[in-house]
């Protein structure tokens, strides 16, 4: 059994609502269940954990809370749970409880997220209560911060400008089925907000996770995006807010120098610009003056893995090899290779997306020659990057490959016309004879020329 | 259906059904239908219904076979489920209430061979039986219990050496009374018993006779100890390679005059092939792609496929298949699967670590060998090896093959003789890549292959030994020796050869002969067996308990020192002859 679940010293003679009604320091607490209801959820059979603030700690509750009925049930609700707790067994205890309007707290040896536990939890037939020095007003999520405080104008007005109403496929009525078996809605169907955020970063609306999230005051935010402007045109705010979202709760005092976003990018932590924090619900939002990403990391080293290939100008795959090897220094590698396929300029297709504007160094790693490999012989291959201009492949290098040859080779400089897709053409000799024609490639390594 | 087939028929079902058999007395008055030792041997059906029993019997030994000589080992371990029992086997700390070490059910299955070759006996004295159905049931029954004995030697070092007909099963209990003989004494008499037996055949029963059939889909030929294979092995562990050479040599060359030249030229000879007469092979859809390996063909079939199917029949000399339909069932299911079983053991890190140290032809950085005897999930590595019939496992189908020796133990058994015997590179032929890339010297076509000129390139495809270690692998455009197929157990395999270097080592080769067993037969009862062997031989006691440890280390044991310690005492290898 988990031992949240043990439970000691139970008075099974009354119900928690009856326990609270008998509690002469939770009179306040008491009336505000009988009003919004709560007292005859305490009272039915289901078990109930309650953490039931005391008369003087209610005593400074905002009015905004007590007058508002939609907001007391919300209040209310942040300080039940529907489970058992029983009493923490130690500072090093920590756990994560649902409460009743669906946020997580923390409970902590003998605290209740920032109030603490008054003496021992009293158990009774349906539940445990505790009583704490605090109330604990509803936090709002990470998301619902972003959105609403004004801590930083451009990043939420920018990432609230992502937002577009979808179908709202759960309320929609179905009419049919088109030929690929997807739905088919009736006129004007119900629309629900989405915000492409949720996908692309992180859901940071997600109660049951916790997140660390930046936000960059103005003056900040600008510069950033100036530096990101050249690489990412049009796109510059979207490249510099994707990696503001970290998975994971760090206080301030756990705080590194350096931690991942959500899209593996290292943030630049320099706990001087803290600005202000807020606790969410969810997790913990520093707001900060200054984040200066390092350019190589916004803008970074990429590979194609040329087993990894997006398509290919046929049907070669009797001929075609994914094949995994240990390279001279005994490193495990895998690799593609068509052989003695019989296409004259036989192509392997890749693509990359996303592809920041920038002048690259582009390095080829073609092994040729090792152990089990057909291809023995010198052979050329070449490459050839797709032209949105002309709408053409253009030739952009001709690899002679030799044997055994490890290393990375230089095949050219290469920059892309504009931020987006970058298809790319792994190509054979225009021949049909084996040996001659072979494709080989480990991968393709771009690394970014920057200042 | 004549009536020898039926009643063989009708006591198989029975037999097999119940997993135990024996001669003893029914205390209640028999119905007709059933056998009794005062009509239990009347003609050679009858004889023929002894030996189907007692092979039936010898089939529930097959758990306790693999345990000790596997668990014992480095090659197999323990998972969380196992009990203390199997722990304690693993870990070689158990005690004499361990049910695992108890030697009495083999003994149960010695008493019964005694009474049947008693009962033989009488039986062609009192003419019941012709001289050549007496040969043959007697040899072959005497045989089996020689190779219970070897086992029995192997793990209890001095034991009884029983012989005499014993009627009542209760007397097992008075096994600790009987004088025990030394191992080596032991070895002693099984070669003078087994030697001196009248058939000697590579198969105990020629085609034609009731006992060679098909029965539930099985083929029942090589469900008989093959007489050479223990006699070979005996000898052996005596250390007489000539002998055993000659033994082992006798299976190889046994299919040679078969008209069937797929079967003379690939049957027992270990080949890289992937035609349908002995694809015993280690093969890709596409070569250097280790996504095309194939599970449906090649070597892994051999212990799926039934022993009807000739690939299965070109490996394997001896195999017991279990039938789906009956008791007791395949017990490696229990043992080794996930789904079906009870999952109580697994390969040991060592196994897989030597695996994974091997390097195929293909530049595919592994022994493929290891994906084809076990799976890895989530649940941890499981032993695939037994439990991948082609008939579909399930909770009700527990079917498959014991099988017990085949061609490649046989090659690197034979090696291993030849290697001690001055005759290292045929060893390291047989292991490796086969008799002609290792010996051929002569003219070499553009694409480098073979194309011999000349009286003296042919010559160089045979070794150039006598016999025993004479082996023809000659090929040209107008004959072809036997062995010109043989790609060696490596090749087959598809993993580099080994140093050339080997082939003047006795010790270096002996002991890649032994890891080479490891690789290629693995789990399936071999390994402690080898180890004690070559430890012995060797007078190396490190040779075994290094291994041990190794497996006990990589584990996690935290007595695995202390286990090495124990083992480097070479009385300590041995099972106490000692039950509660």
């Amino acid at each position: 059994m988990d031992e949240h679940l043990e439970v000691t010293n139970v008075d099974n003679t009354i119900n928690l609502s009856e326990k609270i009604g008998s509690q002469a320091n939770l009179s306040k607490f008491n009336s505000f269940l009988k009003s919004t209801g709560y007292d005859l959820i305490l009272a039915n059979s289901q078990s109930y954990t309650v953490w039931a603030p005391t008369d003087a700690a209610l005593a400074s509750l905002d009015a905004s809370i007590s007058s508002d009925p939609a907001k007391l049930k919300d209040f209310v609700a942040n300080h039940i749970s529907l489970t058992i707790i029983a009493a923490s067994k130690g500072v090093n205890d920590t756990i994560r409880v649902n409460l009743q309007n669906g946020k997580f707290a923390t409970v902590v040896g003998t605290s209740f997220e920032e109030a603490a536990i008054v003496g021992q939890g009293q158990f009774v037939k349906n539940g445990a209560l505790y009583i704490i020095d605090k109330a604990v007003p509803t936090k709002l999520s990470v998301w619902d911060y972003l959105l609403t405080s004004t801590d930083a104008p451009l990043q939420t007005s920018y990432i609230g400008s992502l937002t577009g109403l979808v179908i709202d496929s759960a309320k929609a009525t179905i009419i049919g089925y088109n030929t690929n078996g997807t739905p088919i809605f009736a006129p004007n169907p119900p629309m629900i907000p989405r915000n492409t955020y949720w996908s692309t970063v992180a859901d940071l609306r997600t109660e049951n996770q916790q997140f660390t999230y930046f936000m960059i005051q103005d003056a900040g935010y600008t510069a950033e995006a100036a530096k990101l402007s050249s690489y990412y045109p049009n796109f510059t705010q979207s490249a510099l807010v994707k990696d503001l979202a970290v998975r994971g709760l760090y206080t301030v005092d756990k705080l590194p120098d350096t931690l991942i976003s959500t899209r593996g990018v290292k943030i630049p932590i320099n706990k001087a610009t803290i600005q202000k924090s807020y606790r969410a619900s969810n997790g913990i939002v520093y707001v900060v003056n200054a984040l200066p990403f390092r350019l190589k990391d916004k803008v970074p080293v990429f590979k194609i893995e040329g087993e990894r290939p997006f398509s290919f100008r046929s049907d070669r795959t009797g001929n075609t090899f994914y094949r995994t090897k240990l390279d001279d220094k005994g490193v495990l590698y895998k690799d593609i290779e068509v052989y003695n396929h019989g296409v004259s300029d036989y192509y392997i297709n890749y693509i990359y997306s996303q592809l920041p504007v920038v002048k690259y160094k582009v390095y080829a790693r073609v092994i040729m020659g090792a152990t089990g490999d057909s291809q023995v012989a010198n052979y050329t291959q070449r490459y050839f990057i797709y032209n949105p201009t002309t709408l053409v492949y253009d030739l952009f290098a001709t690899q002679a490959v030799t044997p055994l040859n490890y290393t990375e080779v230089l095949l050219g400089e290469y920059t892309p016309q504009q931020l987006g897709l970058l298809q790319l053409r792994l190509q054979s000799a225009a021949s049909t004879s084996q040996n001659v024609n072979t494709l080989i490639l480990d991968y393709l390594k771009f690394e970014p020329i920057l200042p | 259906m004549d009536f020898n087939k039926k009643v063989i028929a009708i006591v198989v079902v029975a037999l097999l059904a119940t997993g135990s058999w024996s001669c003893k007395k029914e205390d209640n008055e028999a119905p007709e239908d059933k056998l009794d030792i005062s009509n239990a041997y009347r003609n050679s059906s009858d004889a023929d219904a002894a030996v189907i029993g007692i092979y039936g019997q010898f089939l529930g030994l097959h758990k306790t076979f693999i345990l000790q000589n596997e668990l014992r080992g480095d090659l197999m371990d323990v998972t969380a489920n196992a009990d203390q029992n199997l722990k304690a086997l693993s870990n070689h700390t158990a005690t004499k209430d361990n049910p695992y070490i108890d030697p009495r059910p083999y003994y149960t299955v010695i008493l019964n061979c005694n009474d049947a070759l008693k009962n033989f006996q009488l039986m062609v004295r009192d003419k019941k039986m012709s001289v050549d159905d007496y040969n043959k049931h007697y040899s072959d029954i005497g045989a089996l219990r020689s190779y219970i004995y070897l086992q029995l030697g192997i793990q209890y070092g001095s034991i009884p050496y029983i012989t005499d007909p014993v009627e009542k099963v209760d007397d097992v209990k008075n096994l600790s009374s009987f004088p025990r003989i030394t191992f080596d004494q032991l070895l002693d008499k099984l070669i003078a018993f087994t030697e001196a037996l009248p058939y000697k055949e590579v198969y105990a029963y020629p085609t034609g006779n009731p006992l060679v059939t098909t029965i539930d889909g099985s083929f029942t030929e090589r469900m008989f100890i093959s007489k050479p294979s223990i006699l070979g092995d005996l000898y052996l562990w005596k250390n007489n390679y000539v002998k055993a050479a000659e033994s082992y040599i006798k299976i190889f060359d046994y299919e040679n005059t078969n008209p069937e030249f797929n079967k003379s030229f690939s049957w027992y000879k270990v080949v890289y092939t992937a035609d349908q007469w002995a694809d015993a092979t280690v093969r890709y859809g596409r070569y250097q792609d280790e996504a095309t390996l194939l599970f449906e063909s090649g070597w892994r079939t051999m212990f799926t496929l039934p022993t009807t199917n000739r690939i299965w029949q070109a490996e394997f000399l001896w195999g017991i298949p279990y039938s789906s339909n009956f008791k007791p069932g395949n017990p490696m299911f229990e043992l080794c699967s996930q789904q079906y079983g009870k999952y109580l053991v697994k390969p040991s890190q060592v196994i897989i670590e030597s695996w994974n140290a091997q390097r195929q032809n293909s530049g595919i950085p592994y022994d493929a060998r290891g994906r084809l005897s076990y799976s890895t999930s989530a649940a941890g590595p499981e032993i695939t090896k037994f439990t991948g019939n082609t008939l579909p496992a399930s909770a009700f189908n527990k079917g498959g093959t014991w099988g017990i020796y085949r061609a490649t133990l046989l090659h690197l058994r034979y090696a291993e003789a030849a290697n001690r015997d001055g005759k290292g590179k045929l060893g390291w032929a047989l292991l490796n890549n086969g008799i002609i890339n290792t010996f051929y010297n002569g003219t070499r076509n553009a694409a480098g292959a073979p194309a011999p000129v000349s009286f003296d390139d042919i010559a160089s495809m045979r070794t150039p030994y006598a016999a025993p270690y004479f082996m023809d692998a000659s090929s040209n455009t107008d004959f072809r020796g036997p062995w010109y197929r043989s790609t060696g157990i490596r090749g087959r395999a598809g993993i580099t050869n080994l140093d050339v270097a080997l082939q003047t080592d006795v010790l270096g080769l002996e002991g890649k002969l032994i890891d080479e067993g490891a690789l290629e037969t693995a789990f399936e009862g071999n390994r402690w067996p080898d180890l004690v062997r070559i430890a012995t031989r060797e007078n190396n006691p490190a040779f075994l308990a290094d291994r041990v440890y190794q497996k006990l280390l990589k584990a996690g044991d935290p007595n695995a020192a202390a286990t090495r310690t124990k083992l480097m005492n070479p009385a300590n290898w041995y099972l106490p002859f000692d039950w509660k």
